[in-house]
């Protein structure tokens, strides 16, 4: 019993001391923020790489949960409610949780886990330290290019992931369930409200920063060669995703309620 | 100039610098000797202020490094060139752009100047036409002859060599300790080079300093310390130390 105390006593400990310096973390990456002009290479090309780079992977993806999304709605109104609500309920869902969440979480896999793998053999090759050595700070060069890149670019995809996920839902409505394309955009219209977008859009602001924040965190404490990138890349998963479910919690309570 | 004065450094209650008094004047050539773990690494790392000593001093060129700005420490950094044990490449960027990295960050050059500054950097290694190659497809003799070009490409009045010679055949470590040579006489540059080989100490310094509890435990040209460190020599080359 002491042991098992003790263990998630030191367990939660260590917590507190990983969620202090990732918040160090972030604090320097945004002190960076001033010299973005001296690092705007580096910020282009992460920006490219975690926005296009990630487009055909999502494309594909909220393609599925649009159908799958819209069957299963179709599956649960059942006869009671008229058919164009489909197109409503579709719409939210992939605003509000689907697109953003769903996507997120795929996200934490390619871009999370690649940047922790990528600055974590970084660190443990010494290339970090030369970084330094040669006068470039590694936050500023490694992390802040990346953090920003993830908030800005997370937004843009998942607005791209929610079109293709509406569009697929409309042709699975219109083709397999009788629903015509009109019916199915008056439901969309009806239950439409800006805020709704916001909400969707701040969800994927927010995890963009998670995933690109733990995993340069990750990445830069990567010790002990290729099994501590490994490591690092795993953790950066499994952290970043469950941050992500606690975060849609509390960000859908919070934001829907207020308005 | 470079100066420690009396520096103590301790990781968590590990000490591991005790004291190092040490003076390397201007284009000399010393070579830090001392058994693995004994803090030459963290030494090399006060210089440019990556490590802060505990207490004590450290000084490059009438400045004190613990104490500088970070426009400060960036413009030491310029001044100081780095080769790592590992070369430490950048491995996502071709050869012509780890030489060219810190033209680009630090410097206005137009794009022919930086390709004419790596085109004659590769030369002093002599190196040719391995620009657009990328890290993982050179020898490891290669790569640190390119972390050397790139530790001059900005015309360093220092180079720090963190174990120049470690895992190379003899033969590409005596290119490498002739190179080392050349770019002091030639562009007079002032070098530490932290090695385990004594032969390579012996051949190429000015002096030799050896490290040994955390402290300089001999220091001086290389007939004087075989015979002053004489025993403390024979035992690191024993491997007693
Ligand atoms: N950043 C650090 N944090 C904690 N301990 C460190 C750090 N850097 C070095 N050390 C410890 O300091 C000691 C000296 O390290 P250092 O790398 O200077 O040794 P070295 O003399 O270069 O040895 P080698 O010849 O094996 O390279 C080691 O025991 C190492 O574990
Ligand atoms: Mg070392």
């Amino acid at each position: 019993m002491k042991k098992i105390i003790l263990f998630y006593g030191r367990g939660g400990a260590n917590f507190f001391v990983h969620f202090y310096r990732v918040c160090a973390y972030l604090g320097a990456a945004i002190g960076q923020l001033r010299y973005m002009h001296f690092y705007r290479r580096q910020i282009i090309e992460q920006m490219y790489r975690i926005g296009i780079g990630s487009l055909s992977l999502i494309a594909g993806l909220s393609l599925f949960t649009g159908l799958a999304t819209t069957l299963q709605t179709a599956y649960q109104i059942a006869a009671y409610v008229p058919k164009y609500i489909v197109g409503s309920i579709v719409f939210q869902s992939e605003m509000l949780e689907l697109g953003p969440t769903l996507m997120a979480l795929v996200l934490s896999g390619r871009v999370g886990a690649g940047i922790a793998s990528e600055i974590g053999t970084m660190k443990v090759s010494e290339q970090v330290d030369a970084l330094t050595s040669m006068g470039v700070d590694p936050v500023g060069y490694l992390v802040m290019p990346r953090i920003l890149a993830g908030v800005t670019m997370f937004p843009i995809i998942i607005i791209f992931a929610v079109v293709v996920a509406v569009g697929g839902g409309h042709w699975a409505a219109t083709t397999t369930m009788g629903v015509s394309s009109a019916d199915f955009v008056r439901g969309m219209k009806e239950v439409f409200r800006a805020k709704d977008v916001w909400v969707g859009l701040i969800k994927a602001t927010v995890y963009g920063g998670i995933i690109t924040l733990i995993g340069s965190y990750l990445g830069m404490e990567t010790e002990q060669g290729a099994k501590g990138v490994g490591m690092a890349a795993t953790a950066t998963v499994v952290w970043s995703s469950s941050f992500i479910l606690i975060m849609d919690y509390v960000l859908t309570r919070t934001l829907l309620k207020f308005y | 100039m470079i100066e420690f004065k009396d520096v103590y450094k301790s990781f968590d209650d590990k000490h591991v610098l005790r004291g190092i008094n040490l003076t390397v004047n201007e284009g000399e050539l010393i070579s830090i000797l001392g058994p693995s773990g004994c803090g030459k690494s963290v030494t090399l790392k006060h210089i440019i202020g990556i490590l802060q000593p505990d207490r004590g001093e450290v000084w490059v060129d009438g400045q004190f490094v613990p104490k500088l700005s970070r426009n400060g420490l960036q413009e030491l950094r310029k001044r100081v060139g780095v080769l790592f044990q590992s070369a430490a490449l950048f491995d996502s960027m071709s050869v012509k752009e780890n030489v060219a990295f810190m033209l680009r960050m630090h410097t206005r050059m137009l794009e022919t100047e930086i390709d004419k500054r790596v085109a004659e950097c590769l030369a002093q290694v002599e190196l040719r036409g391995v620009e657009e190659l990328n890290p993982d497809e050179l020898s490891g003799g290669m790569r640190k002859r390119v972390g050397l070009a790139r530790a001059i490409a900005m015309k360093p009045n220092y180079i720090l060599y963190d174990e120049p010679t470690t895992g190379l055949d003899p033969k590409t470590a005596i290119i490498i300790g002739d190179l080392i040579v050349r770019l002091q006489r030639q562009l007079n540059i002032t070098s530490i080079v932290v090695t385990h080989d004594v032969k390579l100490a012996t051949d190429i310094s000015d002096r030799i300093a050896l490290f040994h509890d955390g402290k300089v435990a001999a220091i001086g040209a290389p007939a004087e310390i075989s015979q002053d460190g004489g025993q403390l020599i024979r035992q690191f080359m024993e491997g007693q130390l």
